[in-house]
């Protein structure tokens, strides 16, 4: 393991400075840049569904320096945990249509860990939920452009329209 | 536009209820309407000697009653009797499931189980439902009826999630599964609750059947209509014998019917249906919530993990130990997948 590199047999994981980290596979031969970006905007729904504001901000991980450490180095295993606040606003507005002004700290740690002998990259992420009215996700381009996925499910893997 | 039968119609009213055990609220209160509710469930068994109610496709509701009873220290071997003797005279429905997950959220095995303990517990109240009781699931799996199928279920009613071509669109339909099983399905088009609650408004009684009769028949494949007599939570059954019995309709036969009778009847009349394929998850008709699988995500992981830790490790370790001639424990299922 090299500064904010962590590597096996299978796999070469850089970490960037904002937090998201960059994959080499090394048996399929192909880079997956920027993985495990944080991505969040409002969410002006009920409890069964999500719906986004009039007005939406969204804020990212992209200018974010994060804070990286290793955790644990071994021959078996290594450990990285990569902090980050972002500032998100509150809530929503009382109307509902807008994300308030008032920002607060929106703490995300991810503990990232690579085994020796293993190509699954296992992450261990915590949040403080902090705000309110929101919908937070990690994004993981995969680069593949495909107009369908498979997916897992009970006794069968479906075939499924990305836009369904 | 659609093709008409000629003659009689056949309404077929199936009284129910939709018991959301923990939805809009948790055990702690839906089970203390259990008592109530029963009490109210018997008095119209024993007024009408001919009525019949369906249980919500789980045996969980009649398990939670008795529970209830010991709770407030009653007497439940006469109830206990009672219950069994309805379920026995086919006058009250009970399974075929042990409860009503969302079968997008539970493992495949969870799937299983709930069939195989819904079985085990309905033969012991005297007999179980042997149709698919999907009334408000928010979609469906691609598997459903090969797993029902494999339990010898004769057809299945469902809403949400089923999507077709309009104008051609029906009521009833094939549904295969990725193996090809199939089999015949009741899309509940107007909804679990369209003839809710007939007796309450005697003077709208006729003609609510007639305007309803009217709306979902032309999308009928057979001379046969659904008319759902129940909602979420019904308290008390229906009480719309009395007058119906007192109407005339010039063209429409309107009886009181059980989901068995009504698979039959559409079977009977052998019509031609569209086959629709593998999972459904279209909201064009009427909303599947996808948003909702994503909910409460602490409870969908805790969820996951006991599944795995029931499936992967406890049941695999209980046959070591069976096959060691200790014990093995064959029950591993959450009541609150419900």
């Amino acid at each position: 393991m090299e500064e904010n590199i962590i590597e096996n047999q299978y796999l070469q994981i850089k970490i960037n400075k904002k937090g998201s980290i960059n994959i080499w596979d090394k048996v399929n031969k192909c880079e997956y840049k920027d993985l495990n970006i944080i991505t969040d905007g409002a969410d002006a729904g009920d409890e069964y569904n999500y719906s986004f504001p009039e007005n939406d901000i969204i804020i990212t991980s992209e200018n974010i320096k994060a804070e990286i450490e290793v955790v644990e180095k071994s021959f078996l295993k290594a450990v990285v945990k990569i902090s980050l606040i972002l500032q998100l606003p509150e809530s929503l507005t009382d109307d509902r249509k807008n994300r308030s002004k008032k920002l607060r700290d929106f703490p995300i740690i991810n503990w990232i860990s690579l085994e020796a002998e293993s190509p699954i990259i296992n992450f261990r992420t915590v949040v403080k939920n902090t705000v309110k009215d929101h919908r937070l996700r990690v994004l993981f381009p995969t680069g593949i452009d495909t107009k369908y996925s498979f997916a897992g499910t009970q006794f069968d893997v479906t075939n499924s329209s990305k836009h369904n | 536009m659609f093709k008409k039968v000629s003659g009689i119609i056949n309404a077929h009213i199936i009284s129910h209820t939709h018991w959301d055990r923990e939805w809009f609220l948790n055990i702690k209160y839906t089970n203390e309407w259990l008592i109530p509710f029963f009490d109210s469930l018997f008095k119209m068994l024993e007024k009408e000697s001919n009525y019949r109610f369906v249980l919500d496709g789980q045996t969980l509701i009649v398990e939670d009653y008795f529970d209830q009873l010991k709770r407030q220290g009653k007497n439940s071997g006469q109830y206990k009797r009672k219950l069994k003797q309805y379920v026995r005279e086919g006058r009250l429905l009970v399974g075929p499931y042990y409860l009503q997950p969302d079968w997008q959220l539970v493992s495949g095995e969870s799937l299983i189980r709930n069939l195989l303990i819904g079985y085990k517990i309905g033969e012991k109240l005297g007999g179980l439902m042997k149709v698919g009781w999907l009334l408000d699931n928010f979609g469906q799996i691609s598997q459903t009826v090969q797993i029902h199928k494999k339990f010898n279920i004769k057809g299945l009613f469902l809403w949400r999630g089923v999507e077709m071509e309009s104008p051609r669109i029906n009521s009833e339909f094939l549904w295969e599964s990725p193996d090809g099983t199939r089999l015949t399905s009741i899309y509940l088009l107007s909804s679990y609750r369209n003839a809710m609650r007939l007796g309450e408004y005697k003077e709208i009684m006729k003609e609510r059947i007639e305007n309803e009769v009217r709306k979902i028949y032309p999308f009928a494949t057979t001379p046969n209509v659904l008319l759902m007599n129940g909602y979420d939570q019904e308290m008390t059954p229906d009480d719309f014998l009395p007058e119906l019995n007192k109407l005339f309709f010039p063209d429409i036969q309107v009886k009181q019917s059980t989901p068995e009778e009504y698979i039959e009847a559409i079977k009977k009349s052998s019509p031609k249906l569209r086959v629709l394929k593998g999972s459904l998850y279209s909201g064009r008709f009427i909303s599947v919530f996808p948003g909702i699988l994503s909910a409460r995500m602490y409870l969908k992981c805790m969820n996951d993990t006991c599944q795995r830790k029931l499936e992967k490790y406890a049941e695999p370790l209980s046959v070591i130990s069976w096959l060691n001639g200790g014990k093995y424990n064959r029950e591993p299922i959450f009541t609150n997948q419900n």
